[in-house]
């Protein structure tokens, strides 16, 4: 019994013509059927947005903040419930989506509902012209919002709430594997009141559908979110339009680990930064530097703390669910091969140690046992490239000046984590890291009013309350002449 | 288990989930037509607007439909009109290889189109089928009816004359159906004008557009031209000015209606003025007369047959059960015991469900009225009486012992899963109080004397007796009512009449 997803446009759930399959990654069963959204499909969706934006634009921020804290609230009030989808989609533990991934969703939205009812803009005078200027944010038009699978809620509701909030109307393509709690999601915006038209909603796939989007001319604004590679394709096809892009894209980011550091909290914050979702979120730590003082003494201890770590079913007390798909999961086991090419050392993990998976129904599943790999050149894929999944590399390192060096040297830069009790070498190391989030002695504490995103191939822009605000307005300066 | 299973009929998902599940051949999408269809088009209404249609286990959307006019239906009537001039003209046998196709088509999709019923209007998946199965047959009883539409050649008084009566068909006919056999109500009037030679147009009740709707294209793949079926959906709001329309055209020679007997006397009024054939199917009080001389078991099985298929709400279904006074407490106690084992009360799509939800909480409503006015005047609640758990469109199935003719079940269409249950002493008094109604429709009675089955069956007020039996419906048998529960036959030879005009040619001038 394949739950089937519908499109939601103008306020209405909609069949499509063409349905792909959407995969449970802890059994390997077909358990939704997505619509895979025609230019047709695409086209309706996008008129229907630019429709509703006329009224949605003039709507006051008093009204708009109401609608987005109802929204909230009845996420909220259905919580289990997509949390429990989520895990089926995706594939990470029930007991994640429901602490982390859903309420951030919830919070995403009553985030921006309550910031909009504080913008203030800048202002000057021209005494000698005896002129006003002021500076007015308007909204821009329909948005395209394109998200991935890692984390499905968390994510498309991170573009969504500003988008709308702000007075944009958009089209939304989910990731194809994993939109049913985005379908769930339409409901939400349909009791809460929203008006049709602001959020519409077409499943499908990047080349089919989301192609669409990123091309129509009508669509002024892209956020998204996924590789590098799409990244760049984005950027290529959109210049033509002079289309406004929010690009957050993949991460290759870097742990520091000095001597004077707390050995003990560094190593349990390093294990979750590491394998969180399985690794498949692009803030994981993946690239491990430890000062070699310490060095031996962090390997052992970091195996034997990732072969504690349980995983299996995700409906069930683990830490590691199943990766989201076959394709993921061999991609993930490739770099393992590598590795043993390389001729690097494999401590625990994949091809060492055992899975263990008592519930028959996980036999298909894509499951993958946290796996640490050392003695790896710095120039090697696996130092280079996006693993995505529940692997890291762990190297030595001697020197502040060293580590400095060779942590840049990689084309990401979205984040990294700094361990050190010395708060002056932690604020020398962060100033010199080439990435836009550095958190010292801990891991993804978001502050949601402060800048996030990447450097160099990580992305372009940054979201937060005033930097979304940056994207997802135009800045108007407007100048009145009052006379002197 | 199921994802639906585990998180419950009441989550979002459930209600999201239209009944889309486990699609083997084809997707939902391509049976769903959220579109109305005229002159072989799919069609909006003028206005754009919009209704929606839920799927009344949970509430969820199913789908929406255009939701037309006065406007769109004239329009409609038009196209009718101009289609009828040629397939007036068509040939029977024509006519009839398109019925046939069109009824292979109803039944190799029968488990597509059964889903569609019971998302639309909550019956058990098994007996939407079944009705798919029912209604299908009308499609294959009347191709071959179609052709044989004999009329006479009547021996003439004078030999300067050849008197010849031949039969026509009516014209453009207005059908307006209801939402408890949404497939069925429609095919037994649809059939018959399509046989004769009559073009369509049906309003469906909006609580059902999507199984007239499907009929549209598989009629298309059938092969009927454009304009012979027409198919106006419109909301409860426009249903008044789209019925007068159809009602007061003068392009529209006939009107078929199955609904209320209210809405009926509106229609007829409405049709005086055009002079118009019609057919009305309206409401029934049906009396469930159990004689002391019955075989109880098989009566108390007839009786559970009778009164709960589709939850109690179809015209035929047992109203009123009349029992002798000799086997009164046995048959209470079997019925009770039967309607525990049998009923399953829940969504029509899960696995054993028996009694699906009523069609909205209007329809909850009134039978708790109807239960409680019962109750309230000394009648004896033996189970249920009060709303189900499952749904607020849900009502459990309910006992009612000691009732009197005083009662408003006694008097009214209860439309719900409530058995009423009134003991009588004489055969002449169980007549009279089957009599005592305005309506006549079916009667249902078990007896093994067979002077006294003689005698009730020919003094029973009614359109229909079955006699030891509790299911009479069946595409070769006239089905009718008669006082106020209708005018004319639908199904059986005489099915097609009603669509038909005998045209007396007196051919003279003979030498």
């Amino acid at each position: 019994m394949a739950v089937v997803v519908s499109n939601f446009v103008n306020g209405e759930f909609v069949a499509a013509q063409d349905y792909i399959d959407s995969i449970n990654p802890a059994t390997g069963e077909l358990w939704a059927k997505i619509p895979n959204s025609t230019e047709d499909e695409v086209n309706v969706a996008v008129a229907a947005a630019k429709n509703a934006f006329e009224g949605w634009s003039t709507t006051t921020i008093q009204d708009r903040s109401k609608i987005l804290q109802k929204i909230a609230d009845l996420l909220e009030k259905e919580l289990k419930e997509f949390a429990e989808v989520e895990s089926r989609d995706q594939g990470k533990p029930v007991s994640l989506a429901t602490n982390i991934d859903i309420p951030r969703a919830v919070y995403n939205f009553r985030f921006f509902a309550t910031s909009i009812l504080h913008i203030k803009s800048d202002c000057t005078f021209l005494d000698g012209a005896g002129a006003v200027n002021y500076v007015q944010h308007v909204p821009v038009g329909v948005a395209g919002l394109i998200s991935p699978w890692n984390l499905p809620m968390y994510l498309v509701t991170w573009k969504i709430a500003p988008c709308i909030a702000f007075g944009n109307t958009c089209v939304v393509k989910p990731s194809e594997m994993t939109s049913v709690t985005a379908f769930m999601l339409c409901k939400v915006f349909q009791d809460a009141g929203l008006p049709p038209g602001v959020v519409n909603m077409v499943c499908g796939t990047g080349p089919r559908t989301g192609e669409v989007i990123i091309r129509h001319p009508d669509v002024p604004l892209i956020s998204f979110t996924g590789s590098t590679a799409v990244g760049r394709h984005i950027q290529e096809v959109t210049a033509p339009n002079t289309k406004k892009l929010s690009l957050e894209l993949g991460g290759k980011n870097a742990a520091i680990i000095f001597e004077d550091c707390d050995l003990a909290n560094c190593i349990t914050t390093t294990l979750r930064s590491s394998f969180t979702n399985q690794g498949e979120v692009c803030l994981c730590t993946s690239r491990i530097f430890v000062q070699e003082g310490i060095y031996s003494e962090f390997i052992q201890r970091f195996v034997e703390a990732s072969r504690q770590l349980k995983v299996g079913d995700p409906t069930t007390n683990v830490n590691l669910g199943a990766l989201i798909s076959a394709q993921h999961l061999n991609k993930v086991k490739s770099f393992v091969e590598l590795a043993r090419k390389e001729g690097a050392t494999i401590q625990c993990g994949q091809g060492v140690d055992q899975l263990n998976l008592p519930n028959p129904e996980n036999k298909n599943g894509y499951f993958f046992l946290p796996t640490v790999i050392t003695n790896v050149s710095d120039s090697s894929e696996l130092m280079q490239s996006e693993i995505f999944g529940p692997v890291v590399c762990i190297v030595p390192f001697t020197s502040e000046q060293e580590v400095i060096k060779r942590a840049n040297n990689c084309r990401y830069g979205l984040c990294a984590t700094v361990w050190t009790k010395d708060l002056g070498r932690a604020q020398r190391v962060a100033r010199k890291m080439e990435v836009g989030t550095v958190w010292t002695n801990c891991w993804l504490v978001r502050d949601l009013n402060m800048p996030f995103g990447g450097m160099k191939d990580s992305g372009i822009g940054r979201e937060s309350a005033t930097d979304s605000l940056e994207f997802f307005t135009e800045k108007k300066t407007i100048c009145m002449m009052i006379g002197t | 288990m199921s994802v639906i299973k585990l998180l419950g009929s009441r989550s979002i998902l459930s209600r999201l989930q239209v009944s889309r599940m486990a699609y083997s051949v084809r997707t939902a999408s391509q049976f769903l037509h959220e579109k109305a269809y005229v002159n072989g088009k799919w069609v909006d209404a003028k206005s754009g607007k919009k209704f929606q249609v839920l799927n009344p286990a949970n509430g969820g959307l199913m789908g929406s439909c255009p939701d037309m006019n006065a406007e769109d239906t004239q329009l409609a009537i038009q196209k009718a009109h101009t289609a009828f001039q040629f397939w007036k003209k068509s040939s029977v046998k024509e006519r009839s290889a398109v019925l046939r196709k069109w009824f292979n088509l109803m039944m190799e999709n029968q488990q597509e189109l059964g889903k569609l019923i019971t998302e639309e209007m909550g019956k058990p998946l098994k007996e939407a089928m079944g009705e798919i199965g029912y209604a299908a047959g009308f499609f294959e009883w009347f191709a071959e009816e179609a052709r044989r539409t004999y009329g006479d050649i009547i021996p003439s008084p004078v030999d300067s004359k050849r008197l010849l009566a031949i039969k026509q068909p009516v014209g453009v006919c207005g059908l307006i159906t209801p939402w408890n056999f949404p497939s069925a109500m429609i095919t037994r009037k649809a059939g018959a004008a399509i046989a004769a030679g009559c073009t369509v147009v049906i309003k469906p009740a909006e609580d059902t557009p999507f199984s007239a709707l499907v009929l549209c294209d598989l009629a298309e793949k059938a092969g009927l031209p454009p304009g012979v079926i027409n198919v106006v959906t419109c909301s409860r709001q426009n249903t008044v000015e789209v019925g007068k329309v159809l009602c007061e055209s003068p392009l529209v020679a006939k009107i078929s209606f199955t609904g209320s007997t209210n809405t009926g006397k509106i229609l007829l009024q409405q049709c005086a003025n055009t002079v118009k054939r019609v057919s009305m199917e309206l409401g029934g009080n049906a009396p469930f007369v159990v004689f002391d001389s019955a075989d109880v078991d098989a009566a108390v099985m007839g009786a559970m047959a009778c009164k709960f298929r589709v939850s109690g709400q179809t015209c035929v279904c047992a109203n009123r059960f009349l029992v002798q006074e000799g086997i009164y407490d046995q048959f209470v106690q079997k019925l009770g015991e039967q309607m525990l084992k049998q009923l399953k009360v829940g969504d029509g799509f899960s696995e054993d469900v028996t009694q699906g939800p009523l069609i909205n909480s209007k329809g909850v409503d009134k039978v708790d009225e109807l239960t409680q006015d019962a109750v309230s005047r000394g009648a004896q609640l033996k189970m249920g009486g009060k709303r189900h758990s499952a749904g607020e469109n849900y009502y459990e199935p309910t006992l009612l012992t000691d009732v009197t003719s005083e009662m408003r079940c006694f008097k009214e269409e209860i439309f719900g899963p409530v058995s009423a249950v009134i003991k009588f002493r004489t055969e002449d008094e169980a007549v009279a109080l089957a009599n005592a109604s305005s309506v006549g429709l079916a009667g249902y009675f078990f007896s093994r004397d067979l002077s006294q089955i003689w005698r009730v069956a020919e003094n029973m007020e009614v359109g229909m007796v079955a006699v030891n039996d509790g299911i009479l419906s069946t595409v070769e048998a006239p089905f009718g009512g008669v006082k106020e529960s209708g005018i004319g036959r639908e199904g059986s030879k005489y099915g097609i009449d009603e669509y038909m005009n005998i045209k007396y040619i007196c051919m003279g001038g003979i030498q």
